[in-house]
């Protein structure tokens, strides 16, 4: 069982390590910039945050709501790894339609390499994400890192898990351009079409009113990051607690990964 | 091939696991049968590939996979390496379900596909080792496989700049890594030049004497495969017409077999051979006999002509040509 499980590891990650050989470079530079890119919007806020706070009060203080300079650079860090997860999603999607013959007819199991692309498309962009948010903070003084306010980081990451998970799903299409369309889509275009489409059905059947709240719910729980960013004057308008929508974000992104790999598992066929 | 690196390969006989690999089927002819398939069937959309395939691949054999185009042969060998799911029907090699146990199987099967795709930017070498290390091995494993395939000189190079012939070694480079036990060949010669179409034919042929592994092998270029195979399995419309050792098959189709013997005393050999109950028929020329012999029989013409070899100075003994396209046509032609 143990010893399973050590093969499954060593054999997933050398195929992992095999899939990402060629990219790994671009992906550590995009990394390191998106690093830079948020060091440079997120210190200044938080050093003004720390001496707006000395100036009105004591010292360390409760700590302050989070600065607008965050948003930025968390929106832009979302649009960077998702490009990254997208792309590797694409590169699976081709790898489908061609290598996967030459990978398969090895002794690697359809478990092993289905979990390592989910690593590589959902968790590596995600953590990447998170370091490049926390490094640069952590790297000009450790004890900045407690001086963010976790919350948005946390619904983006949850958020952004769930959307990559989507991207595993497309790739299974072997097209690398249903990929792109899908990521794109994903990423640019859903979250703020079905605002529109959310409020165009409150507008046109309810007369204005809220629209009803299992659709806002099912907003809220695919979308928790851009809910909580798009409603931030008025979450008293919300069905849910943004926190609160994020353990069913979770809840389906551990179902959207499970059922990816099992499908995988019984289905996929190298044709 | 006496300096070859095969001279250092040990074989392993046990899996991964220690646990027995080889299997034991109930039926007599099925001895110690790696692969064993029974009706299996495939449809891909409207097309029904395979309509119930069923065989068996002894051990230590090595057969040729025959049929016409879309006959259902790559099928069948994607189904027994676990690459694609059979819709119905019964498989195991060596005792395993392809499609369940695909990785223990191909740990100890090695393959050449059809149409294969490698990562074009990798190196010769970094595919090699990457396949390497998913079994386990080393780098002497690497090198011995790179050597036997006579890619030595390209192991550094993008597999996006080889030929295709030399794509076809790293194929057989990759099929032959860490020892299989069993060789699943589709059109193993494609693409290669003479010269190299004879290396890889003299390589199954030590592989299989030498190292005791089975080979299964489809091509469309039968006198290649009689050089190197003793059994047949024709398959034609994604059903099994017949299969057996090519003896077996020689005799139940009353297949002739004819050998070129070429000699410096034709005349006395024919005449010494003519009175044999299992030849059919002699024909002499100035310096080379041609003899036809009963079906089934060419085992003991050619155990004959090695005690006569002194005797009539024979100089050699070309193809028994024609036995296995003979046999070919009366199994195929008769279902076309
Ligand atoms: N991925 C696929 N999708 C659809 N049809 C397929 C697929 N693979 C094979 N077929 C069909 O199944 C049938 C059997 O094909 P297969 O490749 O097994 O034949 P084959 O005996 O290997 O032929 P060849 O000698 O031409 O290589 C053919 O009609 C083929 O068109
Ligand atoms: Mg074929």
């Amino acid at each position: 069982m143990l010893g399973d499980l050590r093969k499954f590891a060593f054999r997933a990650k050398l195929h992992m390590e095999f899939i990402l050989a060629r990219h790994i470079s671009l992906y550590a530079v995009v990394a390191f910039l998106a690093a830079l890119l948020n060091a440079y919007i997120v210190i200044p806020s938080i050093l003004d945050q720390i001496v707006t706070a000395s100036m009105s009060g004591p010292p360390f203080g409760p700590v302050r709501p989070p600065t607008p300079f965050m948003g930025i650079s968390l929106t832009l860090a979302h649009l960077i790894f998702s490009l990254v997860s997208v792309s590797i999603a694409a590169s699976m999607a081709g790898e489908l339609a061609s290598t996967s013959l030459f990978h398969l007819s090895q002794p690697l199991r359809r478990s092993e390499y289905s979990v390592s692309w989910l690593l590589a498309i959902v968790w590596l962009p995600s953590l990447l994400m998170a370091l490049s948010l926390f490094v640069p903070i952590s790297a000009f003084d450790p004890r900045l890192v407690l001086r963010v306010s976790f919350q948005p980081i946390y619904l983006r990451l949850v958020e952004d898990i769930l959307t990559f998970s989507m991207f595993c799903w497309a790739a299974l299409t072997r097209r690398r351009g249903v990929v792109a369309f899908i990521g794109i889509f994903f990423i640019l275009l859903l979250p703020y079409l079905s605002l529109v489409i959310l409020g165009l059905i409150s507008y046109v059947f309810l007369g204005g009113r809220n629209p009803p709240s299992l659709l806002l719910t099912v907003y809220e729980i695919i979308f928790p990051s851009t809910t909580s960013t798009l409603f931030l004057g008025s979450v008293g308008q919300l069905s849910l607690d943004p926190m609160r929508a994020s353990v069913g974000t979770l809840i389906i992104s551990v179902f959207a990964q499970l059922s990816y790999v099992l499908y995988f598992i019984r289905k996929f066929e190298v044709k | 091939m006496q300096n070859s690196p095969l001279m250092s390969l040990r074989r392993k006989r046990t899996s991964e696991d220690g646990e027995i690999i080889f299997y034991r089927k109930g039926h007599s002819i099925e001895k110690l049968a790696v692969i064993v398939s029974r009706n299996l069937r495939k449809r891909f959309g409207r097309i029904q590939a395979l309509r119930g395939v069923t065989f068996s691949v002894s051990k230590g054999s090595a057969t040729a996979l025959l049929g016409p185009n879309g006959a259902g042969k790559t099928t069948t060998l994607k189904i027994l390496l676990g690459l694609l799911k059979p819709d119905s029907g019964e498989v195991e090699v060596f005792g395993m379900d392809p499609w369940r146990k695909g990785d223990k199987i191909r740990g100890i099967v090695g393959v050449l596909h059809e149409k294969p795709v490698y990562p074009q930017w990798a190196s010769v070498r970094q595919l090699i080792r990457y396949a390497a290390r998913l079994r386990g091995l080393g780098e002497m494993d690497e090198e011995r496989a790179i050597k036997l395939s006579g890619l030595e000189r390209y192991a550094g190079a993008r597999i996006s700049s080889l030929s295709r012939g030399y794509l076809q070694r790293l194929g057989i480079a990759l099929a032959i890594l860490g020892d299989p036990e069993l060789l699943l060949l589709d059109e193993p010669t494609a693409n290669l030049d003479p010269a190299a179409r004879m290396e890889i034919l003299n390589l199954i042929s030590v592989l299989k004497e030498e190292l005791d592994v089975t080979v299964l092998i489809s091509s469309h270029i039968i006198p290649e495969l009689e050089m190197v195979c003793d059994s047949a399995i024709f398959i034609n419309e994604g059903l099994v017409l017949d299969q057996g050792s090519l003896d077996e098959l020689a005799r139940k189709h009353n297949s002739r077999a004819v050998v070129v013997i070429r000699t410096r005393n034709p005349r006395k050999l024919a005449s010494d051979l003519i009175g044999r109950d299992y030849v059919k028929s002699v024909e002499v020329s100035s310096e080379s006999v041609k003899v036809e012999v009963m079906p089934g029989e060419l085992p003991t013409l050619e155990s004959e002509i090695s005690r006569l070899g002194g005797k009539y100075g024979i100089e050699r003994v070309e193809s028994a040509a024609g036995r296995l396209q003979d046999l070919y046509w009366k199994v195929i032609g008769v279902a076309r």
